[in-house]
């Protein structure tokens, strides 16, 4: 995992998932289908990087295109900064 | 002359409307009164083809759309009553649900007919699966429901007896045994509650109504069924654009949405994320919303970026449909913590506080609150010892005539002296989150299914942004606990807002003297 994706898993850790074992998420854990986030997180999760990497992701889908592992999350990140 | 079956009032509607949009979906696609009405009636004799009697139940595993609405027609249309699944949901919920109601069929969308089946073979439950190919029906319009059913599985139903014919919908909500209660609601019940609608709202024809909550939701009652008495056209959303906010804020002002029914959750979120300031929302004469306390910094944020609507919140369980309302005033002031009343009974209801010892409450004071009138269900699907508890009767020996007996809410609340009420929390161990009804212990018997898990107690939290769930786990001897597998079981099994917010692993759990788990002080050292 790039330096993005961890940027990315230590706020995900630190809001949303303070209680799991961080060497468990790995960069392919499926984070919406398997119930880790909700749609608030997503919400949430969405605004952080749209400020933070200063992306546009408004018109992703919340629960699966854009948002469904960390390894997904920066590369969607990525490509929206390169674009 | 309307009967008061739902779809009497839709063959009305058609008379005075035929041209009119009924129903509309995000992507713009509509049906006319007519078309919905003929559609439904096509449905309504494929499905009597098919040996669906009147009192039999069908389920509805179908997304919101225009065919979901012309199915809940066609089935009512057989006298039949409609159970809808929840589509996100675990199948293995669903299948539980089908075989506890009794189905005799299920019209379910095609790209889920395996995942169902699948269950229902774990279940050993047969019926007949009719598979419905949801985007051609969306663009079906004149010939929806003219192909035949297609029959994904052709069984015949176990052990379908039918029930009382003026059963309209039975709706499950999470039970505190442990799995889902079916709540049977009737074509009294319906139209008892949709006559105080119209007469309190008013729709026009010219209205146009949003249908947020998805169909399992007792939300969906108001703004599926109110609207086509109208004459006034309802937009359908789907649950993808229903949870964003960047979606739903443009669509409410495209769509020139005129009344609004949601839970608080959704109108919080519109408020934090819609960039509401950005949209002309002026179109909204009624904002309506219900399932759970709206908090007031929420509330206060929405009312200043959409000051047009009048606001009501709405105020009843799934058992009595809504049964007291209030008009929020307006503007909110700064300096305003505690939340708006649930209001006064509406129309005709008559409600009653009960205090501790059981004692009716008069004039100002606090008490479980219990409702009687027309809009209140008969009961508990197939629970006998459920009903006997949830409703209350002051004369003795009188505990079966439910028509005399009251539905105990469960919930605490106060009268004030403008004999205005106000909820106060719970009596039993239910929260509402995101307007659904959640039953702790329903979670703790999720959790206890996972082999490393000795003990474990669910509590709530209520703070400023709602209720947050907490799951205290002792695991077994030595064995170590993955909170993320966890989390994972919980939503296997479980709809994805009765996960826990957080895990906490721990030692034994506090007990009280007569060994009970002592959720007081779990619920104290979070």
């Amino acid at each position: 995992m790039g330096p993005i994706g961890q940027q990315i898993k230590a706020y995900i850790l630190q809001e949303f998932l303070p209680d799991i074992d961080g060497d468990e998420l790995l960069g392919d854990t499926p984070l919406v289908r398997s119930g880790l986030l909700d749609s608030l997180s997503i919400l949430n999760l969405r605004a952080w990087l749209e400020e933070t990497f200063d992306v546009g992701l408004a018109g992703h889908d919340l629960d699966f295109d854009a948002f469904g592992s960390l390894d997904e999350i920066a590369a969607l990140v990525i490509s929206k900064r390169s674009g | 002359m309307a009967g008061h079956r739902l779809h009497h009032h839709l063959a009305t509607s058609v008379d005075r409307w035929p041209q009119r949009p009924a129903v509309e979906d995000v992507g713009g696609r509509q049906l006319s009164y007519l078309q919905l009405h003929r559609a439904s009636l096509r449905l309504a004799a494929q499905l009597r083809d098919a040996g669906v009697r009147a009192g039999d139940r069908i389920g509805l595993c179908l997304p919101k759309s225009l065919p979901a609405v012309a199915a809940i027609y066609g089935i009512l249309g057989c006298d039949a009553a409609y159970v809808p699944l929840d589509r996100t949901a675990p199948m293995e919920r669903n299948a539980h649900i089908v075989a506890d109601c009794a189905m005799a069929g299920i019209l379910v969308a095609s790209d889920q007919v395996d995942a169902l089946a699948t269950a229902l073979d774990a279940q050993g439950y047969r019926l007949p699966l009719w598979g419905v190919d949801v985007e051609a029906a969306s663009q079906a319009t004149e010939g929806l429901f003219a192909e035949p059913l297609a029959p994904a599985r052709e069984e015949t139903a176990d052990s379908a007896v039918p029930a009382d014919d003026d059963l309209a919908y039975i709706l499950y909500t999470s039970g505190s045994t442990g799995g889902p209660k079916g709540v049977m609601l009737s074509h009294r019940n319906a139209d008892a509650f949709l006559g105080w609608c119209g007469r309190t709202f008013e729709p026009r024809p010219e209205d146009r109504f949003s249908s947020h909550a998805p169909l399992h939701f007792d939300l969906s009652i108001l703004d599926l069924h109110l609207p086509l008495r109208h004459g006034a056209c309802v937009l359908l959303i789907d649950a993808a654009s229903g949870r964003d906010p960047a979606r739903l804020a443009p669509l409410i002002a495209d769509r020139k949405l005129t009344i609004w029914y949601s839970a608080p959750s959704t109108l919080a979120l519109l408020a934090q994320f819609g960039h509401l300031e950005r949209h002309d929302l002026s179109a909204l004469r009624l904002l309506l919303f219900a399932g759970e306390v709206f908090p007031i910094k929420h509330l206060r944020r929405l009312l200043q970026q959409v000051p047009t609507p009048r606001y009501f919140n709405l105020y009843g369980p799934t058992e009595t449909n809504v049964c007291t309302f209030y008009e929020i005033p307006k503007p909110i002031t700064a300096d305003r913590r505690q939340p708006f009343p649930i209001g006064a009974p509406c129309g005709s209801l008559e409600i009653l506080l009960l205090d501790d010892g059981g004692r009716v409450v008069d004039g100002d004071g606090q008490g479980e609150l219990l409702v009687r009138g027309d809009t209140v269900a008969a009961g508990y699907w197939n629970l006998p010892e459920a009903n006997t508890k949830a409703f209350w009767t002051c004369e003795q020996g009188a505990k079966n005539d439910r028509a005399s007996a009251w539905y105990r809410t469960g919930d605490w609340v106060r009268r004030d002296s403008d004999g205005l009420l106000h909820f106060l929390g719970r009596r039993d161990r239910m929260v509402k989150r995101r307007g659904f009804r959640i039953e702790l212990d329903e979670i703790e018997a999720c959790l206890y299914r996972h082999d490393d898990v000795a003990e474990v107690a669910v509590v709530a939290h209520a703070d400023d942004d709602g209720v947050r769930i907490e799951a205290v786990l002792h695991p077994r001897q030595g064995a170590n606990l993955s909170i993320l597998q966890l989390r994972q079981l919980v939503h296997r099994h479980l709809p994805a807002y009765m996960c826990p917010d957080r895990f906490r692993v721990g030692g034994p759990l506090p007990r009280t003297s007569t060994g009970k788990v002592d959720y007081p002080t779990l619920q104290g050292a979070s």
